[in-house]
This record gives structure tokens, C-alpha cells and sequence, in this order.
């Protein structure tokens, strides 16, 4: 797995929104080209803020960060050189719809990014229809985004995301809200995503999803430090970690499998 | 887990909240009726308000199907033509057919009607009263209010003997509310008729900046998030009333509630930004043009040149 390209090297990584009071403390992470990889933590261990950092909206008070082969500062983000071509690689979708929709009406979401990158109108207009298709959106693309349930509303997000075409595509809670059935549409699609070599990165305590959507998963501490890194079975299996970041009850009776039997 | 023993067993009607089977209750009548139930019913009304006008615009209709950017060139039009014509019969007609218009587009008249004509009276027509009398407007005097005698001066100015409502005053302020009503009507035509972010791009593909119309967008959009969740607040807390909470207690919780709502926009927009950052905005945004002129849409533009020119041509050849 090593042999593929690395994406993101984060080197003893810290982080704090206010002082005193860290959110990431000595976090070192490798991410490498097609790797799909499971964000594991507790309510309020850092998993969005990881994500944010990642993605180059937020930047370390202390470590590094090294995305395609360059230092991830804010400086580095001023250059538009850099910029766009990061812009169109890494794709987010954040963990509240509400805020990730903006734009008037669907289609404008959906036709914000492929524009912002640089794509013709003509071509914008081709990879909009082309995504609400797959996603099985077209009925909502003249409609503003604001009154679309909340599943609707999570899918117009992934699409606004997926046209333009990231290589590495962060996603925050994506089940959250979703019916089961959309939810297994979901992982359903992430995999298929997964087999076109895209790299995916996964923020939840979803265990259920967690073996079908990722290969290798870290987990982040109640104390905001990396607690384990490795393959997902072997995480997932270790029933006494689980219970010491307090992502699982002494009496919860997940076990890895679940899904698969289940689902 | 242990649960407090309060909490394992069901609370006894206490004196002082337990409902009586018998007679019914004065208090919780009253405040039934609150500031927050009837804060309630305002969000609620908005959002219902908001609702319908866009579910009207969405409607097939005539003049829903126009383009929006002739649907703003023609409202200037009509406008400018209609504050240059005199005739009060030429207003009216020409309202007629902009009713008959509406009401062929799926659009209720009884609601224009309501909306222009119950306020615009209240406002232009205490502004123009003044106009009315001899003493602002000279002019024959059609109804004599005020008989002073003679002549009255007051330093500078000298007003004649009689207070009286004159022709000119009222034709001239009939003709003032016309023109102002008329040209409301079009307006609320106009935003009824087209979706509030076709309007705001064809006002753009006029005159107005880019950033501008973006802005208006997104305050919008994101007006309706915060009514949405003012809204949950309020029922969250109208979950948890039990009726007899005093004026002071809720307009307290009003207070507490709107700083809430501030923060939660603050950190909103942060979110939003992120979001646009995430998207590759840098500070400029793109848009594609989603307008296609049809060939109806030019025969509409020339049909309304042609009627704004021919009421200010009739306007003059009528004359005085
Ligand atoms: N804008 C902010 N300002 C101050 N503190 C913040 C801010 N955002 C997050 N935090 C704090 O940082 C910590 C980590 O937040 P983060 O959102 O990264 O957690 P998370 O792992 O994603 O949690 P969840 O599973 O609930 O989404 C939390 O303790 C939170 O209170
Ligand atoms: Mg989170």
C-alpha cells in the first residue's frame, strides 16, 4: 500500500480554537493516494477540526501539514498557482448541510465549484446534469436549497462536492440524517467512488458504515491525541479501545460484522 | 444506571399545576394568547407568506413564462409612462389589463388588490392632504371648511379668508394615489410573478454589481435558516411551558433567544465561508447566464414599448 503516492503528511500536529484549551494535540498522519481512511472519536475529540485542518481552511498553531508535496500555510494558500489546482483536488462535505448550501437554487450549488475552477459555462452545464443524474437529483435543481429535507439536502451537498471532480473527498458525518436506506445507497456509492481510486476520508462515529466505507482507520482521543492507526478490522475489533475513547458503551453490542449481517 | 428516584416514578398532579377535571381555567386561557404564542404565529405567517409568493411564481403562467430581464425592462417602462400621464382614465384602463393579466396567470386579484390598496391610501394619502386646501394650492374652492372673515397675515405670509378643499387639490391627490397605487401594483405583479433570484439576476444583467446581487442571495437564504431555527427554538420552549409563565419571563426568554440567534449566525457565516473557501472561491464569483430570450418574449417587450407609448401619445392628444 506504501508504494503509492503520499497525499498528506501531518507532523506532530496541534491545534486549539481557544487558548489553553487544545482540540489536536501531537497528531502525525500519513495519507496516501486511494487509501480510504475512517475518522474515529467521540463527540467533540476533534474529528471536524482534523478535517478543517486537512483541508487548508483552518492551519496549525505547531507542527505541519505537507498536501501534494507542499507545506499547507497560509501563505501557500495565497498563491493562486496552488490554490485552484488544491481547490479542485480536495473536495469537503461539512458536517452541517444548512451551511454548505449557499447558492439560490441547486443548480447554482452544483455549478459553483466547476466554475470556480476555471470550466466553460458549456461545460459546467454538462457536468451539472451529468451529477444530478447519478445522484438521482434532477427534479431539484431549480429549487433553492433551503427547503429540502434534510437527506435532500445532504445528496445536494455531495453532488455540489463531486462536480468538480475531487481526487480526495473529506466527508463529516455523512449518514447523519439520512434514512437507512439512503444511508446504504450511500456507502453503496462511496465504494464505487473508492473502486475509481478516488481517496476518501470518513469523520463519524457511524461504527456500522465504518468497515464498508474504509480500509484503515484512525482513532482520536477524549484527551484530543491520536490513539490508534491501522486496519480497520483490527481497530474495530479491539473492543477495549473503543471503550477507553468512549466511542462505544460496555453494553452496546456492536461487533465488526454487524453491518454485513445486518444490512 | 441509576435513576434518581424522582425521576422513576411519575410526578403527582402537584396543587398548583395539576389541571382540574372540573372547571376550566382562567390563567393558562390567558396566557395561552402570549407574546410568544403570538410571536409564534408572526414566524409561522412569514414563512407561509414567503412560501405562497414563491409557489405562485413557480406556477406555469403567462407572465411567469416571461424572461425576467423583460419583465424588469418592461416594469420601467410602464412606470416611466405612468407617472407622465394625466388621464385618470388611461390609469385605470391601463390597470384593468394588468389585472386581467395577473388573474390569467393564476394569480389572485383579491390579494393585489388587499395588499396595494390598504396601504397605499394610509401613506401617500396623508402625505398629499395638505394639497387638498386653498391655502397650500390655491384653486376653486369646492368645499368651504373655515370662514375666517378676512384676510388672515401672519408676517410673510398672507393666506385668503376661507379654508377650503379645492377641485384642483382633489383631482391632483386622486390622481397622486392612482399613480402611486398603479405602480405598486406592478411592482407586487412583478415579484409575484417571477422567483426572487431570477429577479435579482436579471436586475443584475441591468445595472446592479455582481457582489450585490450575491450578497442579497445569500442574505435570503439565509434569512430563512434563521427563521427556521427561530422557530424551533420558540416551539422548544412552547414544549416546555406549562402555561404560566408571566409577560416578564417571556419577553426575557425573547431577549436571551435573539442573543442566541446571534451567535448562531456568527458562527454560521464562518461556516459558510469555510464552505465557499472549500469550493475554490477566492473572492470573485462566477456565474453562468441561465436566460434564453425566445422569440415570444421579444413580441412581449415590443407589445409593451408600444402600449407605454401609446398612453403617453393618447395622454397628449387627449390634452388638458
Ligand atoms: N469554532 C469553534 N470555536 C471554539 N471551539 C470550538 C469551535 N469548533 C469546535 N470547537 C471545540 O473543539 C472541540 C472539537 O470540535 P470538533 O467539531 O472538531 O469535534 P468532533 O470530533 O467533530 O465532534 P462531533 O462528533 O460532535 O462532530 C470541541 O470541544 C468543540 O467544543
Ligand atoms: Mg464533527
Amino acid at each position: 500500500m506504501n508504494k503509492r503516492p503520499l497525499l498528506f503528511a501531518v507532523d506532530n500536529l496541534t491545534y486549539h480554537y481557544l487558548p489553553d484549551k487544545l482540540v489536536l494535540e501531537s497528531v502525525t498522519l500519513d495519507v496516501y493516494q486511494g487509501e480510504s481512511l475512517a475518522i474515529l472519536g467521540a463527540n467533540g475529540s476533534g474529528k471536524s477540526t482534523l478535517l478543517k485542518l486537512l483541508s487548508g481552511l483552518i492551519f496549525p498553531i505547531q507542527g505541519q501539514i505537507t498536501a501534494f508535496g507542499h507545506e499547507l500555510t497560509e501563505n501557500a494558500l495565497q498563491d493562486p498557482v496552488f490554490l485552484q489546482p488544491f481547490r479542485q483536488k480536495v473536495g469537503f462535505v461539512f458536517q452541517n448541510s444548512d451551511a454548505q448550501l449557499f447558492s439560490a437554487t441547486v443548480w447554482d450549488e452544483l455549478a459553483f465549484a466547476p466554475l470556480q475552477s476555471g470550466l466553460s459555462p458549456e461545460e459546467t452545464t454538462y457536468r451539472v446534469e451529468d451529477v444530478a443524474k447519478l445522484l438521482g437529483i434532477e427534479h431539484l435543481l431549480e429549487r433553492p436549497p433551503y427547503r429540502l429535507s434534510g437527506g435532500e439536502k445532504k445528496k445536494v451537498a455531495l453532488a455540489c462536492v463531486l462536480s468538480v471532480n475531487p481526487e480526495v473527498l473529506f466527508l463529516d458525518e455523512p449518514t447523519n440524517g439520512l434514512d437507512p436506506r439512503t444511508q446504504f445507497w450511500l456507502v453503496e456509492f462511496l465504494m464505487a467512488l473508492k473502486q475509481a481510486g478516488k481517496t476518501i476520508i470518513t469523520a463519524t462515529h457511524d461504527l456500522s458504515i465504518v468497515e464498508d466505507i474504509a480500509e484503515r482507520a484512525i482513532v482520536v482521543n477524549e484527551n484530543h491525541t491520536l490513539a490508534a492507526d491501522g486496519p480497520v478490522l483490527q481497530i474495530l475489533s479491539d473492543r477495549k479501545l473503543l471503550l477507553d475513547v468512549n466511542l462505544i458503551h460496555e453494553r452496546s453490542h456492536f461487533h465488526v460484522g454487524a453491518s454485513r449481517q445486518h444490512g | 444506571m441509576d435513576l434518581p428516584t424522582w425521576l422513576r416514578e411519575n410526578s403527582p398532579a402537584s396543587p398548583a399545576t395539576g389541571i382540574p377535571s372540573g372547571r376550566p381555567f382562567k390563567i393558562k386561557r390567558r396566557s395561552k394568547h402570549g407574546f410568544i404564542h403570538k410571536t409564534l404565529q408572526d414566524i409561522i405567517q412569514f414563512l407561509q407568506d414567503s412560501v405562497f409568493s414563491e409557489g405562485v411564481a413557480a406556477q406555469p403562467g403567462f407572465l411567469q413564462s416571461l424572461d425576467p430581464r423583460v419583465k424588469v425592462a418592461a416594469l420601467f417602462t410602464l412606470l416611466l409612462s405612468l407617472n407622465l400621464i394625466r388621464h385618470l382614465t388611461l390609469l385605470w384602463g391601463f390597470y384593468l389589463v394588468l389585472l386581467v393579466a395577473a388573474s390569467f396567470s393564476g394569480l389572485s386579484v383579491r390579494f393585489i388588490l388587499k395588499k396595494v390598496w390598504l396601504v397605499v391610501p394610509l401613506f401617500t394619502g396623508i402625505m398629499a392632504i395638505p394639497a387638498l386646501f386653498n391655502w397650500v394650492r390655491p384653486g376653486d374652492a369646492l368645499w368651504v371648511l373655515w370662514d375666517i372673515g378676512q384676510p388672515l397675515h401672519l408676517g410673510p405670509l398672507h393666506l385668503p379668508s376661507t379654508l377650503a378643499i379645492t377641485w384642483q387639490g382633489l383631482k391632483g391627490d386622486i390622481l397622486l394615489i392612482s399613480r402611486v397605487g398603479i405602480s405598486v401594483s406592478l411592482a407586487v405583479v412583478l415579484t409575484l410573478t417571477t422567483r426572487w433570484h431570477d429577479l435579482l439576476r436579471a436586475l443584475r444583467s441591468f445595472f446592479l454589481p455582481k457582489v450585490f446581487v450575491t450578497a442579497l442571495e445569500m442574505t435570503y437564504r439565509y434569512l430563512f435558516v434563521l427563521v427556521t431555527a427561530v422557530e424551533e427554538m420558540f416551539l422548544a420552549r412552547k414544549a416546555r411551558d406549562a402555561g404560566f409563565s408571566t409577560t416578564k419571563e417571556q419577553r426575557r426568554f425573547i431577549a436571551s433567544s435573539m442573543a442566541g440567534l446571534f451567535g448562531k449566525s456568527h458562527q454560521m457565516s464562518e461556516e459558510i465561508y469555510f464552505s465557499m473557501l472549500a469550493r475554490g472561491y477566492t473572492g470573485e464569483i462566477r456565474s453562468v447566464e441561465r436566460f434564453h430570450l425566445r422569440l415570444f418574449d421579444l413580441f412581449a417587450s415590443g407589445i409593451v414599448l408600444f402600449s407605454a407609448l401609446t398612453l403617453y401619445a393618447a395622454d397628449k392628444v387627449l390634452g388638458e
